[in-house]
């Protein structure tokens, strides 16, 4: 049986301020804000083990330290006139942790639902924190503890940094030590340095980049789309989704990005580049890239939302795949490069080019979320079969299907797996039948594998 | 600046960004070529960022890549004012 109880966590004396919106927040806020009842699904989620179980009066004084430790869990967002956000750091406040007490067999399913529920809701970012904190109990010990994130608070990468602070900080690390040993940008520090001439020079310097490539850009990518009626017969028509889990794979890009001295990343956008004007019929292929926006190491430490969208156009990306994959490390520094700026300025320019007609096709979406700290081989042996007996061990599945989303054709997504790397992929289907998905994903694998066996070869 | 001060800064820059990867003796090694000590996509990135941040120069990213390969080449780039797409 379960019980229904609240604590709450009270913050004194956290940094408080208040200053202008960062470009992070501000691409995010506007993305939230316009999904309304729908903002929830952009949520972050998360039903964590705790083990050895602890003693609530320990959980909650942890999760004290850790919002002491990152601004960006205790803010909120104000819009200003047409055009303004602002952003305010409460030094002070409480924050409720919603208690669920069951046994501990239990806990992990009561754990999913408490996380379910916490993360189902919209946040209101005028008024409350982005943050909110659920414990799965038994006997007064925490066996889960839940989370649930705006996104305006933290991207993904940032999340992964606040779980690591988390952790360090169960093991007894203060957020004084942690920011002293490895300093973390902080949202109102980067909104100051976004508003200085350099930030407002980049900000200009990356939307033009951004535009140059709009223009010169394929109008349309797919060239023969699968089935156009659907377009008009089923607007409401469900993407499908498919996983390639590949061993192969993942031993491949190595030995691939090794021999041509460009990172794995790019030897993985390179070959997606390569297969998608093949199978598209457009030689030009451009792809929304996100980008973390970690270069520097206090970015990187940052529990903040600082990913954005780069623009990445490949011209004749169909002619060689190795000529592709080298063109794309340059290509990709100057797109990463031009990844940071103001999202809303943007979205009015880029309107106006479609306005006109002069918009390239900018549907394509690739997102390598890896985190270069965790590899495939981590936690399992790398595997000693040869890539040819290895590729038999690829799985295709199709794990779900998504509702349609706004300017959005095909997005393919790289994730890291025991043993294999994974890639993801969601299409239109007035655009790509299932079968043209399977090509594509399986086109990528063969690409890299072949590659990496001529390596051998050689 | 002259030559070999702006030299020196860029090959600080470049250890720094190499977020302890690399050092000056080993880029000395292998004649000060970042491509032979294994220089990362992510370490160029910050090398650039660096230089503008602190010589105040814009790199341009799409450069071709022989004017990333050294310390010197990337000197070069720096005089140059950052130009240096397809020359």
């Amino acid at each position: 049986m379960t019980t229904i109880e609240e604590r709450t966590i009270t913050l004194d004396s956290a940094r408080a301020g208040t200053g202008p919106a960062t470009w992070g927040q501000r691409a995010i806020w506007g993305v939230v804000t316009r999904l309304g009842d729908d903002a929830p699904r952009y949520n972050l989620r998360l039903n964590l083990p705790v083990t050895p179980p602890r003693p609530a009066s320990r959980v909650l004084a942890d999760l004290t330290e850790l919002l002491r430790m990152h601004d960006s869990l205790h803010t909120r967002l104000l819009p200003e006139g047409e055009d303004g956000l602002r952003q305010v750091v409460d030094g002070t406040g409480e924050l409720p942790a919603t208690v669920r007490v069951c046994t501990p067999v239990e806990a992990e399913a009561v754990g999913e639902a408490l996380m379910e529920e916490l993360a189902g809701r919209s946040f209101d970012h005028a008024r409350e924190w982005p943050f909110r904190v659920g414990l799965v109990e038994h006997e007064g010990m925490v066996h889960r503890l839940v989370l649930a994130a705006s996104h305006t608070a933290m991207d993904l990468w940032g999340e992964g940094r606040m779980l690591r602070d988390l952790t360090l900080i169960e093991a007894g690390e203060s957020a004084e030590a942690l920011l002293r040993a490895r300093p973390a940008v902080q949202p109102l520090d980067a909104a100051a340095l976004q508003a200085t001439p350099q930030g407002r020079r980049r900000d200009e310097a990356a939307r033009r980049y951004w535009c140059e490539r709009l223009t010169s850009g394929p109008r349309r990518i797919f060239l023969n789309p699968a089935a156009p009626d659907l377009a008009v017969t089923h607007p409401g028509r469900l993407f499908p989704n498919a996983l390639l889990r590949s061993p192969a794979l993942a031993v491949a890009v190595e030995r691939v990005a090794a021999r041509l001295g460009v990172s794995d990343a790019a030897v993985l956008l390179g070959a997606a580049s390569h297969q998608l004007a093949r199978i598209s019929g457009s030689s030009d292929v451009l792809f929304q890239v996100v980008v973390s926006n970690r270069f520097q190491p206090a970015a990187a430490e940052s529990v903040s939302t600082m990913a954005q969208e780069a623009v990445f156009l490949l011209p004749m990306a169909d002619k060689d795949f190795e000529d592709a994959v080298l063109r794309t490390r340059s290509v990709a520094f100057g797109a990463f490069r031009h990844a940071g700026y103001d999202k809303w300025a943007l979205d009015r320019q880029v309107a106006r080019l479609v306005e006109r007609g002069e918009a390239a096709d900018h549907s394509c979406w690739w997102n390598d979320t890896r985190d270069p700290g965790v590899g495939p081989f981590d936690t399992v042996e790398r595997p000693r079969a040869a890539l040819g007996e290895l590729l038999v061990r690829t799985e295709l599945s199709w794990p779900t299907d998504f509702l349609p989303r706004a300017n959005v054709s095909v997005a393919i997504d790289v994730l890291t797996a025991p043993g294999a790397l994974e890639l993801s992929m969601t299409a239109d289907p007035a655009l790509l039948s299932r079968e043209g998905m399977e090509q594509l994903l399986r086109g990528v694998e063969r690409l890299v594998v072949d590659a990496a066996m001529a390596v051998k070869d050689a | 600046m002259d030559y070999n001060s702006l030299r020196a800064k860029i090959l600080e820059l470049a250890i720094a960004a190499g977020d302890g990867s690399v050092s000056a003796d080993e880029l000395a090694s292998v004649n000060y070529s970042l491509r032979n000590v294994g220089y990362s996509s992510l370490s160029y990135m910050r090398l650039i960022d660096s230089i503008e941040n602190e010589v105040g120069v814009y790199l341009d990213p799409e450069a071709d890549i022989e004017h990333y390969e050294t310390i010197d080449s990337v000197t070069a780039l720096v005089v140059a004012g950052g130009a240096g797409t397809g020359a």
